[in-house]
Protein backbone atom coordinates (compact mmCIF):
# COMPACT_ATOMS: atom_id res chain seq x y z
CA UNK A 1 0.00 0.00 0.00
CA UNK A 2 1.16 3.54 -0.80
CA UNK A 3 2.64 5.45 2.14
CA UNK A 4 0.44 8.50 1.46
CA UNK A 5 -2.71 6.34 1.54
CA UNK A 6 -1.59 4.76 4.85
CA UNK A 7 -0.92 8.22 6.32
CA UNK A 8 -4.37 9.47 5.31
CA UNK A 9 -6.13 6.48 6.89
CA UNK A 10 -3.91 6.67 9.97
CA UNK A 11 -4.80 10.33 10.35
CA UNK A 12 -8.51 9.38 10.33
CA UNK A 13 -7.88 6.80 13.08
CA UNK A 14 -6.13 9.40 15.25
CA UNK A 15 -9.06 11.79 14.82
CA UNK A 16 -11.47 9.05 15.97
CA UNK A 17 -9.41 7.75 18.88
CA UNK A 18 -7.58 10.70 20.47
CA UNK A 19 -9.18 13.67 18.72
CA UNK A 20 -5.97 14.63 16.90
CA UNK A 21 -6.69 17.39 14.40
CA UNK A 22 -3.33 18.74 13.21
CA UNK A 23 -1.44 17.73 10.06
CA UNK A 24 0.15 14.28 10.43
CA UNK A 25 3.86 14.09 9.65
CA UNK A 26 6.10 11.04 9.34
CA UNK A 27 8.70 12.60 11.64
CA UNK A 28 6.25 12.77 14.58
CA UNK A 29 6.85 10.66 17.66
CA UNK A 30 4.01 9.10 19.65
CA UNK A 31 5.03 11.45 22.49
CA UNK A 32 3.88 14.38 20.33
CA UNK A 33 0.23 13.34 20.70
CA UNK A 34 -1.81 14.08 23.82
CA UNK A 35 -3.51 10.82 24.73
CA UNK A 36 -1.08 8.48 22.97
CA UNK A 37 0.39 6.88 26.06
CA UNK A 38 0.42 3.35 27.46
CA UNK A 39 -3.33 3.68 28.18
CA UNK A 40 -4.35 5.11 24.81
CA UNK A 41 -1.95 3.14 22.59
CA UNK A 42 -4.03 -0.03 22.53
CA UNK A 43 -7.15 1.79 21.35
CA UNK A 44 -5.16 3.14 18.41
CA UNK A 45 -3.57 -0.26 17.76
CA UNK A 46 -6.90 -2.13 17.62
CA UNK A 47 -8.31 0.53 15.25
CA UNK A 48 -5.24 0.12 13.01
CA UNK A 49 -5.71 -3.66 13.08
CA UNK A 50 -9.38 -3.32 12.08
CA UNK A 51 -8.73 -0.65 9.43
CA UNK A 52 -5.85 -2.47 7.70
CA UNK A 53 -6.82 -6.07 8.50
CA UNK A 54 -3.46 -6.83 10.14
CA UNK A 55 -2.29 -8.19 13.50
CA UNK A 56 0.08 -6.20 15.69
CA UNK A 57 1.60 -8.39 18.44
CA UNK A 58 1.43 -6.78 21.90
CA UNK A 59 5.24 -7.01 22.28
CA UNK A 60 5.67 -4.89 19.11
CA UNK A 61 3.57 -1.99 20.37
CA UNK A 62 6.21 -0.22 22.51
CA UNK A 63 8.71 -0.12 19.64
CA UNK A 64 6.19 1.38 17.20
CA UNK A 65 6.86 4.79 18.72
CA UNK A 66 6.84 7.06 15.66
CA UNK A 67 4.56 7.65 12.69
CA UNK A 68 7.36 6.60 10.34
CA UNK A 69 7.76 3.22 12.10
CA UNK A 70 4.00 2.61 12.18
CA UNK A 71 3.56 3.46 8.50
CA UNK A 72 6.54 1.23 7.65
CA UNK A 73 5.09 -1.62 9.72
CA UNK A 74 1.64 -1.32 8.09
CA UNK A 75 3.19 -1.10 4.59
CA UNK A 76 5.20 -4.28 5.24
CA UNK A 77 2.23 -6.16 6.70
CA UNK A 78 -0.20 -5.18 3.90
CA UNK A 79 2.39 -6.09 1.25
CA UNK A 80 2.07 -9.81 2.09
CA UNK B 1 33.36 -9.85 51.34
CA UNK B 2 33.90 -13.17 49.63
CA UNK B 3 31.02 -12.32 47.31
CA UNK B 4 32.81 -9.10 46.23
CA UNK B 5 35.89 -11.11 45.24
CA UNK B 6 33.73 -13.57 43.36
CA UNK B 7 32.04 -10.74 41.45
CA UNK B 8 35.50 -9.35 40.67
CA UNK B 9 36.69 -12.74 39.38
CA UNK B 10 33.47 -13.08 37.34
CA UNK B 11 33.96 -9.69 35.66
CA UNK B 12 37.67 -10.34 34.95
CA UNK B 13 37.02 -13.79 33.50
CA UNK B 14 34.11 -12.58 31.33
CA UNK B 15 36.06 -9.58 29.99
CA UNK B 16 39.05 -11.76 29.07
CA UNK B 17 36.86 -14.42 27.52
CA UNK B 18 34.61 -12.09 25.51
CA UNK B 19 37.70 -10.35 24.11
CA UNK B 20 39.68 -13.53 23.43
CA UNK B 21 36.75 -15.19 21.65
CA UNK B 22 35.41 -12.13 19.83
CA UNK B 23 35.69 -13.87 16.47
CA UNK B 24 34.38 -17.26 17.61
CA UNK B 25 30.67 -16.59 18.11
CA UNK B 26 29.52 -20.10 19.02
CA UNK B 27 32.44 -20.85 21.32
CA UNK B 28 31.96 -17.45 22.99
CA UNK B 29 28.30 -18.20 23.73
CA UNK B 30 29.16 -21.65 25.14
CA UNK B 31 31.97 -20.34 27.36
CA UNK B 32 29.86 -17.36 28.49
CA UNK B 33 26.95 -19.65 29.32
CA UNK B 34 29.15 -21.97 31.38
CA UNK B 35 30.83 -19.09 33.24
CA UNK B 36 27.48 -17.56 34.16
CA UNK B 37 26.09 -20.88 35.35
CA UNK B 38 29.27 -21.58 37.34
CA UNK B 39 29.37 -18.18 39.02
CA UNK B 40 25.61 -18.25 39.61
CA UNK B 41 26.33 -21.29 41.77
CA UNK B 42 29.53 -19.92 43.32
CA UNK B 43 28.09 -16.50 44.24
CA UNK B 44 24.58 -17.38 45.35
CA UNK B 45 24.39 -21.10 46.20
CA UNK B 46 27.77 -22.36 47.40
CA UNK B 47 27.67 -23.01 51.09
CA UNK B 48 23.88 -22.53 51.31
CA UNK B 49 21.96 -25.43 52.86
CA UNK B 50 20.46 -27.41 49.98
CA UNK B 51 22.23 -25.10 47.51
CA UNK B 52 23.33 -27.86 45.14
CA UNK B 53 19.80 -29.26 45.02
CA UNK B 54 18.35 -25.83 44.27
CA UNK B 55 20.88 -25.31 41.49
CA UNK B 56 19.83 -28.63 39.98
CA UNK B 57 16.17 -27.58 40.22
CA UNK B 58 16.93 -24.27 38.48
CA UNK B 59 18.85 -26.07 35.75
CA UNK B 60 15.98 -28.54 35.38
CA UNK B 61 13.40 -25.74 35.06
CA UNK B 62 15.48 -23.94 32.42
CA UNK B 63 16.17 -27.18 30.49
CA UNK B 64 12.51 -28.21 30.53
CA UNK B 65 11.40 -24.76 29.44
CA UNK B 66 13.93 -24.81 26.62
CA UNK B 67 12.69 -28.17 25.35
CA UNK B 68 9.06 -26.97 25.50
CA UNK B 69 10.01 -23.80 23.67
CA UNK B 70 11.97 -25.66 20.98
CA UNK B 71 9.03 -28.01 20.45
CA UNK B 72 6.54 -25.11 20.22
CA UNK B 73 8.83 -23.23 17.84
CA UNK B 74 9.28 -26.27 15.58
CA UNK B 75 5.49 -26.68 15.34
CA UNK B 76 4.84 -22.91 15.28
CA UNK B 77 1.93 -23.60 17.59
CA UNK B 78 0.55 -20.79 19.78
CA UNK B 79 -1.05 -23.41 22.04
CA UNK B 80 2.32 -25.07 22.63
CA UNK B 81 3.90 -21.67 23.30
CA UNK B 82 1.19 -21.02 25.89
CA UNK B 83 1.95 -24.43 27.40
CA UNK B 84 5.68 -23.59 27.52
CA UNK B 85 4.82 -20.57 29.69
CA UNK B 86 3.04 -22.70 32.27
CA UNK B 87 6.27 -23.92 33.91
CA UNK B 88 7.88 -20.50 34.66
CA UNK B 89 4.47 -19.13 35.64
CA UNK B 90 3.92 -22.03 38.03
CA UNK B 91 7.40 -21.47 39.49
CA UNK B 92 6.62 -17.78 39.99
CA UNK B 93 3.28 -18.50 41.69
CA UNK B 94 4.70 -21.32 43.84
CA UNK B 95 7.59 -19.10 44.98
CA UNK B 96 5.14 -16.40 46.05
CA UNK B 97 2.79 -18.74 47.90
CA UNK B 98 5.37 -20.86 49.67
CA UNK B 99 8.39 -19.02 51.04
CA UNK B 100 10.29 -22.33 51.27
CA UNK B 101 10.43 -22.32 47.45
CA UNK B 102 11.60 -18.73 47.32
CA UNK B 103 15.26 -18.95 46.52
CA UNK B 104 17.61 -16.29 45.17
CA UNK B 105 16.71 -15.03 41.73
CA UNK B 106 13.79 -17.37 41.16
CA UNK B 107 11.44 -14.54 40.14
CA UNK B 108 13.94 -13.04 37.74
CA UNK B 109 14.79 -16.38 36.13
CA UNK B 110 11.04 -17.03 35.68
CA UNK B 111 10.47 -13.50 34.26
CA UNK B 112 13.23 -14.04 31.72
CA UNK B 113 11.82 -17.40 30.61
CA UNK B 114 8.36 -15.86 30.17
CA UNK B 115 9.78 -12.95 28.17
CA UNK B 116 11.78 -15.32 25.99
CA UNK B 117 8.79 -17.50 25.12
CA UNK B 118 6.79 -14.44 24.01
CA UNK B 119 9.70 -13.07 21.99
CA UNK B 120 10.22 -16.39 20.20
CA UNK B 121 6.47 -16.84 19.65
CA UNK B 122 6.18 -13.38 18.09
CA UNK B 123 9.31 -14.10 16.01
CA UNK B 124 11.11 -11.10 17.48
CA UNK B 125 14.11 -13.40 18.02
CA UNK B 126 15.00 -16.87 16.75
CA UNK B 127 15.07 -19.73 19.25
CA UNK B 128 18.34 -19.31 21.19
CA UNK B 129 21.01 -21.98 21.11
CA UNK B 130 21.31 -24.02 24.36
CA UNK B 131 24.45 -22.05 25.26
CA UNK B 132 22.69 -18.69 24.71
CA UNK B 133 19.79 -19.97 26.80
CA UNK B 134 22.16 -20.93 29.63
CA UNK B 135 23.86 -17.53 29.55
CA UNK B 136 20.56 -15.62 29.39
CA UNK B 137 18.77 -17.58 32.12
CA UNK B 138 21.70 -17.36 34.54
CA UNK B 139 23.18 -13.97 33.57
CA UNK B 140 24.75 -13.21 36.94
CA UNK B 141 24.49 -9.39 37.22
CA UNK B 142 20.72 -9.33 36.76
CA UNK B 143 19.78 -12.43 38.75
CA UNK B 144 19.10 -10.94 42.16
CA UNK B 145 17.20 -7.69 41.63
CA UNK B 146 16.79 -7.47 37.86
CA UNK B 147 16.17 -5.33 35.89
CA UNK B 148 13.90 -7.76 34.06
CA UNK B 149 15.49 -7.77 30.65
CA UNK B 150 14.13 -9.34 27.44
CA UNK B 151 16.30 -11.71 25.40
CA UNK B 152 16.66 -9.43 22.37
CA UNK B 153 19.07 -6.81 23.81
CA UNK B 154 20.98 -9.61 25.58
CA UNK B 155 21.51 -11.47 22.31
CA UNK B 156 22.54 -8.29 20.50
CA UNK B 157 25.20 -7.66 23.17
CA UNK B 158 26.38 -11.28 23.17
CA UNK B 159 26.63 -11.35 19.36
CA UNK B 160 28.51 -8.06 19.19
CA UNK B 161 29.91 -6.96 22.58
CA UNK B 162 30.27 -3.18 22.73
CA UNK B 163 33.51 -1.37 23.62
CA UNK B 164 33.87 -1.26 27.38
CA UNK B 165 32.76 2.05 28.92
CA UNK B 166 34.80 1.04 31.97
CA UNK B 167 35.17 4.46 33.59
CA UNK B 168 31.45 5.28 33.41
CA UNK B 169 30.68 1.75 34.63
CA UNK B 170 32.97 2.11 37.64
CA UNK B 171 31.43 5.49 38.53
CA UNK B 172 27.99 3.86 38.27
CA UNK B 173 29.04 1.06 40.64
CA UNK B 174 30.46 3.57 43.11
CA UNK B 175 27.29 5.71 42.96
CA UNK B 176 25.20 2.64 43.59
CA UNK B 177 27.28 1.66 46.61
CA UNK B 178 26.90 5.16 48.09
CA UNK B 179 23.14 5.00 47.51
CA UNK B 180 22.44 1.64 49.11
CA UNK B 181 25.25 1.47 51.66
CA UNK B 182 25.16 5.05 52.97
CA UNK B 183 22.00 6.98 52.05
CA UNK B 184 19.55 4.10 52.34
CA UNK B 185 21.06 3.00 55.65
CA UNK B 186 20.93 6.58 56.99
CA UNK B 187 17.18 6.76 56.30
CA UNK B 188 16.32 3.24 57.42
CA UNK B 189 15.79 4.05 61.13
CA UNK B 190 13.07 6.53 60.10
CA UNK B 191 11.09 4.05 57.96
CA UNK B 192 7.71 2.78 59.27
CA UNK B 193 8.89 -0.69 60.43
CA UNK B 194 11.56 0.89 62.66
CA UNK B 195 10.27 4.35 63.61
CA UNK B 196 6.93 3.40 65.14
CA UNK B 197 7.75 0.22 67.01
CA UNK B 198 10.16 1.51 69.66
CA UNK B 199 7.75 1.82 72.61
CA UNK B 200 7.89 5.65 72.42
CA UNK B 201 4.95 7.96 71.66
CA UNK B 202 4.42 8.93 68.03
CA UNK B 203 2.06 11.52 66.57
CA UNK B 204 0.56 12.00 63.10
CA UNK B 205 3.51 14.15 61.94
CA UNK B 206 5.74 11.08 62.28
CA UNK B 207 3.64 9.54 59.51
CA UNK B 208 4.92 12.23 57.12
CA UNK B 209 8.51 11.64 58.23
CA UNK B 210 8.19 7.85 57.94
CA UNK B 211 6.47 8.01 54.53
CA UNK B 212 9.18 10.29 53.12
CA UNK B 213 11.96 8.21 54.68
CA UNK B 214 10.49 5.00 53.23
CA UNK B 215 10.43 6.54 49.76
CA UNK B 216 14.09 7.62 49.97
CA UNK B 217 15.12 4.36 51.63
CA UNK B 218 13.41 2.15 49.03
CA UNK B 219 14.65 4.27 46.14
CA UNK B 220 18.28 4.38 47.29
CA UNK B 221 18.37 0.74 48.41
CA UNK B 222 16.79 -0.72 45.27
CA UNK B 223 18.14 1.67 42.63
CA UNK B 224 21.56 1.67 44.31
CA UNK B 225 21.79 -2.10 44.05
CA UNK B 226 20.56 -1.94 40.45
CA UNK B 227 23.19 0.75 39.68
CA UNK B 228 25.91 -1.66 40.85
CA UNK B 229 24.54 -4.49 38.73
CA UNK B 230 24.03 -2.30 35.63
CA UNK B 231 27.62 -1.11 36.14
CA UNK B 232 28.90 -4.70 36.31
CA UNK B 233 26.94 -5.64 33.18
CA UNK B 234 28.37 -2.55 31.43
CA UNK B 235 31.89 -3.67 32.34
CA UNK B 236 31.16 -6.82 30.31
CA UNK B 237 29.82 -4.74 27.40
CA UNK B 238 26.12 -5.44 28.07
CA UNK B 239 23.86 -2.39 28.00
CA UNK B 240 20.93 -2.94 30.35
CA UNK B 241 17.79 -0.83 30.19
CA UNK B 242 17.41 1.57 33.10
CA UNK B 243 15.15 0.52 35.97
CA UNK B 244 14.68 4.00 37.51
CA UNK B 245 14.50 7.43 35.90
CA UNK B 246 14.17 10.22 38.47
CA UNK B 247 11.00 8.76 40.04
CA UNK B 248 10.93 11.53 42.65
CA UNK B 249 10.13 14.02 39.88
CA UNK B 250 7.03 12.12 38.67
CA UNK B 251 4.05 14.46 38.14
CA UNK B 252 1.32 11.83 38.14
CA UNK B 253 0.96 8.20 39.10
CA UNK B 254 1.21 6.96 35.50
CA UNK B 255 4.42 8.98 35.13
CA UNK B 256 5.66 7.46 38.43
CA UNK B 257 5.30 3.90 37.12
CA UNK B 258 7.14 4.91 33.95
CA UNK B 259 10.04 5.96 36.18
CA UNK B 260 9.97 3.45 39.07
CA UNK B 261 10.95 -0.22 38.65
CA UNK B 262 10.57 0.39 34.91
CA UNK B 263 11.44 -3.16 33.91
CA UNK B 264 8.58 -4.55 36.02
CA UNK B 265 6.18 -1.93 34.61
CA UNK B 266 7.24 -2.85 31.07
CA UNK B 267 7.01 -6.57 31.79
CA UNK B 268 3.48 -6.22 33.17
CA UNK B 269 2.54 -3.96 30.25
CA UNK B 270 3.92 -6.34 27.60
CA UNK B 271 2.83 -9.64 29.16
CA UNK B 272 -0.39 -8.75 31.01
CA UNK B 273 -1.89 -5.30 30.32
CA UNK B 274 -1.53 -4.98 26.53
CA UNK B 275 -2.58 -8.55 25.62
CA UNK B 276 -5.49 -8.38 28.08
CA UNK B 277 -6.65 -5.00 26.82
CA UNK B 278 -6.39 -6.24 23.26
CA UNK B 279 -8.62 -9.24 23.93
CA UNK B 280 -11.11 -7.52 26.24
CA UNK B 281 -11.16 -4.34 24.13
CA UNK B 282 -12.26 -6.21 21.02
CA UNK B 283 -14.93 -8.12 22.94
CA UNK B 284 -16.39 -5.54 25.35
CA UNK B 285 -15.50 -2.08 23.97
CA UNK B 286 -18.90 -1.61 22.32
CA UNK B 287 -20.86 -2.91 25.30
CA UNK B 288 -19.19 -1.10 28.21
CA UNK B 289 -16.97 1.51 26.55
CA UNK B 290 -13.20 1.58 26.03
CA UNK B 291 -12.50 3.55 29.23
CA UNK B 292 -14.14 0.92 31.41
CA UNK B 293 -12.16 -1.85 29.71
CA UNK B 294 -8.94 0.10 30.35
CA UNK B 295 -9.91 0.55 34.02
CA UNK B 296 -10.54 -3.21 34.41
CA UNK B 297 -7.19 -4.06 32.80
CA UNK B 298 -5.37 -1.60 35.08
CA UNK B 299 -7.01 -3.25 38.08
CA UNK B 300 -6.02 -6.79 37.01
CA UNK B 301 -2.46 -5.71 36.15
CA UNK B 302 -1.88 -3.96 39.48
CA UNK B 303 -3.52 -6.70 41.50
CA UNK B 304 -0.96 -9.07 39.99
CA UNK B 305 1.84 -6.52 40.53
CA UNK B 306 0.85 -6.27 44.19
CA UNK B 307 0.72 -10.03 44.65
CA UNK B 308 4.08 -10.42 42.92
CA UNK B 309 5.65 -8.42 45.75
CA UNK B 310 4.27 -10.96 48.22
CA UNK B 311 1.25 -13.18 48.67
CA UNK B 312 -0.13 -11.26 51.67
CA UNK B 313 -3.03 -8.90 52.35
CA UNK B 314 -0.90 -5.76 52.56
CA UNK B 315 0.65 -6.33 49.11
CA UNK B 316 -2.79 -7.02 47.68
CA UNK B 317 -3.93 -3.70 49.20
CA UNK B 318 -0.79 -2.04 47.78
CA UNK B 319 -1.73 -3.24 44.28
CA UNK B 320 -5.37 -2.12 44.65
CA UNK B 321 -4.28 1.26 46.03
CA UNK B 322 -2.09 1.92 42.97
CA UNK B 323 -4.75 0.58 40.58
CA UNK B 324 -7.24 2.99 42.16
CA UNK B 325 -4.79 5.90 41.73
CA UNK B 326 -4.16 5.01 38.09
CA UNK B 327 -7.85 4.59 37.25
CA UNK B 328 -8.71 7.94 38.85
CA UNK B 329 -5.84 9.55 36.96
CA UNK B 330 -6.94 7.92 33.69
CA UNK B 331 -10.46 9.34 33.92
CA UNK B 332 -9.24 12.72 35.19
CA UNK B 333 -6.69 13.01 32.40
CA UNK B 334 -9.30 12.20 29.75
CA UNK B 335 -11.68 14.75 31.27
CA UNK B 336 -8.91 17.39 31.39
CA UNK B 337 -7.98 16.76 27.74
CA UNK B 338 -11.58 17.13 26.57
CA UNK B 339 -12.20 20.20 28.72
CA UNK B 340 -9.03 22.15 27.91
CA UNK B 341 -8.38 21.00 24.34
CA UNK B 342 -5.53 23.04 22.87
CA UNK B 343 -5.07 24.90 26.18
CA UNK B 344 -3.90 21.66 27.86
CA UNK B 345 -0.22 22.19 26.97
CA UNK B 346 -0.13 25.66 28.56
CA UNK B 347 -1.97 24.35 31.65
CA UNK B 348 0.51 21.52 32.15
CA UNK B 349 3.46 23.88 31.63
CA UNK B 350 2.40 26.07 34.57
CA UNK B 351 5.00 25.75 37.39
CA UNK B 352 2.27 25.93 40.05
CA UNK B 353 0.30 23.08 38.46
CA UNK B 354 3.52 21.06 38.04
CA UNK B 355 4.57 21.58 41.67
CA UNK B 356 1.09 20.70 42.96
CA UNK B 357 0.97 17.59 40.80
CA UNK B 358 4.39 16.45 42.04
CA UNK B 359 3.51 16.94 45.70
CA UNK B 360 0.22 15.08 45.24
CA UNK B 361 1.94 12.20 43.40
CA UNK B 362 4.71 11.78 45.97
CA UNK B 363 2.20 11.96 48.85
CA UNK B 364 0.16 9.21 47.20
CA UNK B 365 3.26 7.07 46.67
CA UNK B 366 4.53 7.62 50.23
CA UNK B 367 1.12 6.61 51.61
CA UNK B 368 1.18 3.44 49.51
CA UNK B 369 4.58 2.53 50.96
CA UNK B 370 3.01 2.03 54.39
CA UNK B 371 1.08 -0.84 52.80
CA UNK B 372 4.31 -2.03 51.19
CA UNK B 373 6.45 -2.02 54.31
CA UNK B 374 4.02 -3.18 57.03
CA UNK B 375 1.88 -6.31 57.15
CA UNK B 376 -1.80 -6.18 58.17
CA UNK B 377 -1.04 -6.77 61.87
CA UNK B 378 1.63 -4.04 62.01
CA UNK B 379 -0.68 -1.64 60.14
CA UNK B 380 -3.35 -2.15 62.81
CA UNK B 381 -0.72 -1.56 65.49
CA UNK B 382 0.42 1.59 63.70
CA UNK B 383 -3.11 3.04 63.74
CA UNK B 384 -3.30 2.34 67.49
CA UNK B 385 0.13 3.92 68.12
CA UNK B 386 -0.57 7.11 66.16
CA UNK B 387 -4.01 7.56 67.71
CA UNK B 388 -2.42 6.95 71.16
CA UNK B 389 -4.51 3.91 71.85
CA UNK B 390 -1.42 1.81 72.41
Amino acid sequence: MEQAAIMARLSGILVDTIGFTGPLEASMSTNDFAGWDSFGAMNIVTKIEEEFGIDIPAMRIPELNSIEKIVGFIAKKTEK
Amino acid sequence: MERVYLFGAYVALCVILLRALRRAKTLRAIAFGLINFGFFWAIFFRGEPGGALWLLRYAGIVALHYLALAFADARKSRKLFALAQVLPLAVLVAAKIDSAIHFIGISYVAFRLIYLSVEVREELVPLPSPAEMLAYAFFVPLIQVGPISPFRPFKEALDAPQPLPWFAALVRILMGLVKFRLIAEAFRPLTPPLLFFDELRHGPFDLVVAGGAELIYLYCDFSGYVDVMIGIAALLGFAVKENFQSPLSARNIQDFWNRWHISLTHFMRDIVYNPLLKVLGKRYKQAVGYDQVVASCILVTFLLTGIWHGFTLNFLAYGIFHAFGLVVFYYYNGWLRRRLGVRLKAYLASPIVAAGARILTLSFVCTSFFLFSLDAGKLRELVAIVSHRH
